[in-house]
């Protein structure tokens, strides 16, 4: 036998039970979001509303068995528990809330607290099942204490929605490649809001960052409106980052309010809405509020 | 992402996943459940792009993000010498080639990262030397010289006479 082939069969036969879990769909949109969410706002902008709408819900179970990747999502199972809900809870209260109705944890990524598990709260699983857990990243605080938070990156807000305060978290970071260009962002949120939610975003771009904002005031798609002089434009982002008018959701998952100006040439600035304060006030009230704050930013002195 | 692409990305899925996460298992030597989370990491960056490359051959682009992401993962923890191939007890126990295949997954993990993969691409996904490069990002001599090489390292670790 030539070594080709017996390479060939022997590689075959090293891998002829190897099937992709039915579940590949679903992680890999949940890896998606987690990216676009790092990439956009270091871990801050973590909403479980909008991981409610996602991918099918599947049985955790461990991988390495080809009869369990097989596996319908319908599985029979002899002995159940429920899945408790697990979010906002720190890893060793996750850990001890699975223990206690027989299940295991195991930490998938991040360090504070909770923000998904698989499978879903409320889901049946035969005990000993293993439940992945997300939990969200540390959040810098890389601008440091900003005091009411409301300057920072060379902008000031003179308008706050009632009831939103700083959330005590920012970030900067510099463009991709050394392209030029910095960009700041902190959020704000109700006292009460827990960690890694927010309200309200702002970012503001310096420099070539701000082109994604030049770029959508041009684009089809978008709603146009006049800030006292400024354009800028209104509309729904999905989490890859699509573009549609305000109100439409883009993809499966719910899309975040977005207006975007530019202050200066050099500095343009973009406020976004959390999917879930959306859900709550109403397209029309939504697309009021940011115009609102928009109108209300200005250079710092 | 339009409906029609997630819709289009979910077939490319079900066409395709076994098969890549097949490659990357053979490639960087790891355990299945590691080898899932390369795969992952590479089909997120597939998904991310799909709108773009979705009407474009997203095969190759996915095999080739997919096998490069394997050979970096092979060199970065050197799994090769870690991991140890389980093999399924159920399977194929009275083959009497056996020892053979054993012998040989053992030498093909023992070669360089990016050597096994041309062998990989080239023996087991059944590739041409123009489609193995082109995954691997290389030239056509790289691809030929890694393969012969390749060989013929196993070839000459083997026991004698079994394979030519």
């Amino acid at each position: 036998m030539k070594v080709e082939e017996g390479l060939a069969e022997a590689m075959a036969a090293r891998v002829a039970d190897v099937q992709a879990p039915s579940t590949m769909g679903g992680s890999v949109r949940r890896r998606h979001r987690r990216h676009v969410i790092r990439f956009r706002v270091a871990g801050a902008a973590l909403v479980t509303a909008a991981l409610a709408a996602g991918g099918p819900v599947v049985l955790s179970m461990s991988s390495g068995s080809s009869d369990a990747a097989q596996a319908p999502t319908t599985a029979k199972i002899v002995t159940e528990v429920t899945v408790p809900d697990l979010t906002d809870m720190t890893l060793a209260e996750a850990q001890a809330a699975l223990r206690a109705v027989g299940l295991v944890g195991e930490k998938l990524t991040g360090h504070e607290h909770v923000f998904d598990q698989e499978p879903k709260p409320g889901t049946e699983v035969s005990t000993s099942s293993t439940v992945k857990l997300y939990l969200v990243e540390e959040r810098p605080q890389t601008l440091g204490d900003l005091g009411d938070g409301r300057t920072f990156g060379g902008i000031t807000l003179g308008y706050l929605p009632e009831g939103l305060v700083w959330s005590k978290w920012s970030n900067k970071w510099s463009g991709k490649k050394a392209r030029g260009g910095t960009s700041y962002t902190t959020s704000y949120d109700t006292p009460d809001g827990r960690p890694g939610r927010y309200g309200i975003q702002v970012m503001v771009h310096e420099g070539k960052a701000g082109r994604q904002v030049e770029a959508r005031l041009k684009r089809d798609g978008v709603e146009l409106v006049d800030l006292g002089g400024r354009q800028a434009y209104v509309a729904n982002v999905g989490e890859g980052g699509e573009v549609g008018k305000p109100g439409t959701q883009q993809g499966r998952e719910p899309s975040t309010p977005t207006i975007g100006f530019k202050l200066r040439d050099d500095l343009a600035v973009e406020v976004m809405m959390s999917p879930d304060r959306a859900e709550k006030l109403g397209v029309e009230a939504v697309s009021t509020e940011l115009q609102k704050i928009a109108q209300g930013i200005r250079p710092a002195e | 992402m339009t409906e029609e692409h997630e819709a289009a990305f979910d077939q490319f899925l079900a066409a395709r996943s076994t098969s890549l996460l097949r490659t990357a298992i053979l490639v960087c030597g790891a355990s299945q459940h590691d080898a899932e989370d390369l795969v992952q990491h590479a089909l997120e960056k597939v998904y991310r792009h799909w709108p773009r490359i979705g009407h474009d051959n997203p095969d190759a682009y996915a095999r080739r993000i997919v096998v490069n992401a394997a050979i970096s993962a092979a060199r970065r923890r050197k799994i090769i010498q870690e991991i140890t191939f389980a093999r399924p007890p159920e399977t194929e126990a009275a083959a009497p080639d056996l020892d053979l295949r054993d012998a040989l997954m053992a030498e093909l993990r023992r070669l360089p990262a990016r050597m096994r993969a041309v062998l990989v691409l080239r023996y087991w996904e059944d590739l041409s030397e123009s489609a193995t490069a082109a995954a691997l990002g290389c030239s056509l001599g790289t691809v030929k010289s890694q393969a012969a090489r390749g060989l013929a390292r196993i070839r000459e670790n083997m026991k004698e006479g079994a394979l030519v």
